[in-house]
């Protein structure tokens, strides 16, 4: 099963391992290779460690760093689910 | 020769550089593009190639470029001069950051046959912050693995030392060598292959060389992928739903104070001392104080660099205090807590430190739009950043305030921050308008790429002697922009006002025959709306060297002199409320005056800011209809508000 990251998703340490980055159309190239650089890609651990004070961004920790990813940006990372 | 240095944005790079070339750097223009790279000189050593010129690079995280600022280290990568790459690397992001030297590893396997090469170092900044994570780094083993030197830097200057003698190695073993280089312009330097593969192998890489200093005690407290726990705790604070956004506000505040109460005293010795100077010159005996190249050295050129650099110490503090937020990590939470806001308006969490730069000035605000990714939301912020508020308005407001509440110093302090509360309304209301007309014009085309990705770094506690430093960079790179334009506009608008009556004795006569003063006559309609009349249009003319010259032509046109400033100030008020019109009403009034801050706050009157707008935009035609449309929309809303201000009695 997977399912995108999303806002709802329990904010915390617990550890989520992504599944893949969705392809989201031509426009969205540019950000699909940020978040490869940054690390998001099949087996990566992550954690949904926060949310900005007005519900967005998502503060995401991969590789040692938090990440701040708007909702749009998130929901094009896949994780597995049980 | 040149060294480049390259590393992931927050790795240490601006750091090392500015050790590297202590505070003789300077700004280039990169050849075939707008962008600015800060090169500066430095001595290798005694013997072999001894001075080399340093490159600072825009951050990447990969040989990919995603954003205009990294194309431009790519592209930097293939000149013909640069002999060594200096890869700096934060030690408590390996796992992510070693991408790079993978990647230059498989880059330069990959050239090998063509026979370009091009060595490369590798500089490992942040180590005591990883020991006290309580972590260490095996440097040799890492040096082993990626296949590149790798020198630690530290607080010591010898850490700089070696990775001078390293560098001197390098290059002086590149120019013995017999190889026929071939030309590296021809070699592409995209990253081969697929990044998740290089991520995988700098994990593997971080794995062996990272180890816990006391592994019994520190185990299983840390699962490798969140970040360290002070950071954690500090955005537990800063990104709080209540506190984050307070917070915020208190240290947007004080920043901002310190923007203008701090420098204050500086401008007064600016100010004085330009002035000083030229009371110097004209009392020379053996000068003529009414020739004319006497009038154009302490006019035209003394008062423009005047204009110019009294605005120094605004723009250094303004500098200083965003690089400290930078460097102490703040400054990517404050862009996080407002992307959200922002976005409504097409602009973003990356536009933000450009904005509040505005604040100051718009041509270091426009330089710092680069850092925003997505085309569309640069040209927004390009293009709102003239309506914020900046200093430059700030002695003209002065004056309209004291005008209209001279008494009342509490309500006058209001009203002003109500202007810069109305600056950022209308900066907002001009980019939502803006980016709406985009999105209709761009309606068929493929929409563009936008995103936000902020990296929070660790927090770590900023080093005020290199922040220092480095605003002053920023600032001599600002002097460099404006400087020319204003001083050429000073010269041009004194001309314009002095002559053809040189010789007359009355200054208000001479004013007014001048050529510029023909021509506020000749648009007297045009400024009658608004509640002026061809003195006013006189001014407004002049504010076109530099904003604040508004007042000095208006203390000239009512002839006031006086020793200091507070002096000009209130003889010019004085003599403000016994103009009178033509038909004899008083020109100064609630509504007039009311309508010209209007006027100020919307019109773009710095030439300076439309020639880096022309540049920063990459289009003439962009930065034409912002001067024509803003001035347009300046001079409708002032008329407006004079003409329903009269309508509702208030004259």
């Amino acid at each position: 099963m997977q399912a995108s990251v999303k806002r709802s998703d329990s904010v915390g340490d617990a550890l989520l391992t992504v599944k893949g980055i969705k392809d989201g159309g031509a426009e969205h190239r540019d950000l699909r290779g940020r978040l490869a650089d940054l690390g998001f890609s099949a087996g990566e651990r992550v954690a949904i460690v926060g949310v900005a004070p007005l519900g967005e961004p998502l503060l995401i920790a991969i590789r040692d760093t938090t990440i701040a990813l708007r909702l749009s940006e998130a929901d094009l990372i896949l994780i597995e689910t049980d | 020769m040149s060294v480049l240095l390259v590393g992931s944005p927050n790795s240490g790079k601006t750091t090392l550089f500015n050790r590297l070339t202590g505070l003789s750097a300077k700004t280039v223009n990169y050849p075939g593009s707008t962008v600015d790279l800060l090169v500066g000189p430095c001595s290798l050593g005694a013997d072999s190639v001894s001075s080399v010129s340093v490159i600072d690079t825009p951050g990447i995280y990969s040989l990919s470029p995603r954003s205009p600022d990294e194309a431009i280290t790519l592209a930097a990568l293939g000149q013909k001069d640069v002999e060594a790459v200096v890869i700096v690397l934060d030690a408590t992001q390996l796992s992510r950051q070693l991408a790079i030297p993978v990647q230059f590893r498989k880059l330069l396997a990959n050239i090998a046959n063509t026979g370009a090469t091009l060595p490369v170092a590798c500089a490992v900044s942040m180590l005591d912050l990883l020991q006290k994570e309580g972590e260490v780094a095996d440097l040799s083993h890492l040096e082993r693995e990626l296949g590149f030197p790798v020198v630690a830097i530290d607080e010591s200057k010898d850490s700089v030392q070696k990775l001078k003698s390293l560098l001197a190695n390098l290059l002086s073993l590149r120019s013995k060598s017999l190889h026929i280089q071939a030309p590296r312009e021809t070699v592409s330097f995209q990253a081969p292959g697929s990044i998740a593969e290089d991520l995988r192998e700098a994990k593997r890489i971080k794995d062996l060389v990272i180890s816990k200093l006391e592994p019994a005690a520190t185990s299983g407290t840390r699962d490798l992928v969140t970040p360290r726990a002070r950071t954690r705790k500090i955005d537990s604070l800063a990104l709080h739903p209540l506190f984050g956004p307070l917070l915020f506000f208190l240290i947007m505040a004080g920043l901002f104070s310190m923007v203008f109460w701090a420098a204050q005293p500086l401008m007064e010795i600016v100010d004085s001392s330009f002035s000083g100077l030229s009371e110097w010159i004209l009392a020379r005996d053996w000068l003529d104080p009414n020739a004319v190249y006497v009038r154009l050295l302490t006019d035209g050129i003394i008062a423009g660099i005047g204009a110019v650099i009294i605005f120094v110490p605004q723009i250094f503090i303004l500098f200083a205090g965003l690089i400290l937020l930078e460097d102490s990590g703040y400054l990517a939470r404050a862009a996080t807590i407002v992307d959200r806001p922002l976005k409504f308006f097409g602009l973003g969490g990356r536009s933000f430190v450009p904005l509040l730069s505005g604040f100051a000035c718009a041509v270091p605000a426009m330089l710092a739009a680069r850092t925003i990714n997505s085309r569309r939301e640069r040209l927004i912020a390009l293009f709102v950043i003239p309506l914020m508020s900046c200093s430059a308005r700030l002695p003209v407001y002065a004056l309209f305030l004291a005008f209209l509440w001279g008494d009342r110093a509490l309500l006058a302090g209001f009203v002003l921050a109500g202007i810069y509360v109305l600056s950022i309304y209308t900066s907002l209301l001009a980019a939502w308008g803006f980016h709406t007309w985009l999105k209709v014009r761009d309606r068929e085309k493929e929409p563009e790429s936008s995103f936000l990705i902020l990296e929070l770094p660790l927090y770590r506690a900023p080093k005020p002697r290199l922040a220092l430093r480095q605003a002053w960079m920023r600032t001599k790179s600002y002097l460099a922009r404006t400087g020319p334009v204003i001083l050429l506009l000073s010269v041009l608008i004194w001309t314009g006002t002095t002559f053809p009556h040189f010789r007359t004795q009355d200054p208000v006569d001479r004013l007014e025959n001048s050529y510029a003063g023909q021509m506020g006559k000749y648009l007297t309609p045009v400024f009658e709306p608004m509640g002026g009349d061809w003195r006013t249009g006189l001014g407004l003319i002049s504010a076109f060297a530099a904003r604040e010259v508004f007042v000095s032509t208006m203390a000239v046109l009512f002839h006031v002199t006086a020793e200091d400033d507070e002096g000009i100030q209130a003889g010019l008020i004085a003599e403000m409320r016994g103009a009178k019109t033509h038909e004899g009403g008083p020109l100064f009034t609630f509504a007039s005056v009311f309508g010209l801050i209007i006027f100020f706050g919307i019109a773009l009157q710095c030439l300076s800011t439309v020639a880096v707008s022309m540049k920063e935009a990459g289009s003439t035609s962009f930065a034409l209809w912002q001067l024509l449309l803003f001035n347009l929309v300046a001079y409708g809303a002032s008329v407006l508000t004079v003409q329903a201000l009269r309508a509702c009695g208030i004259s």
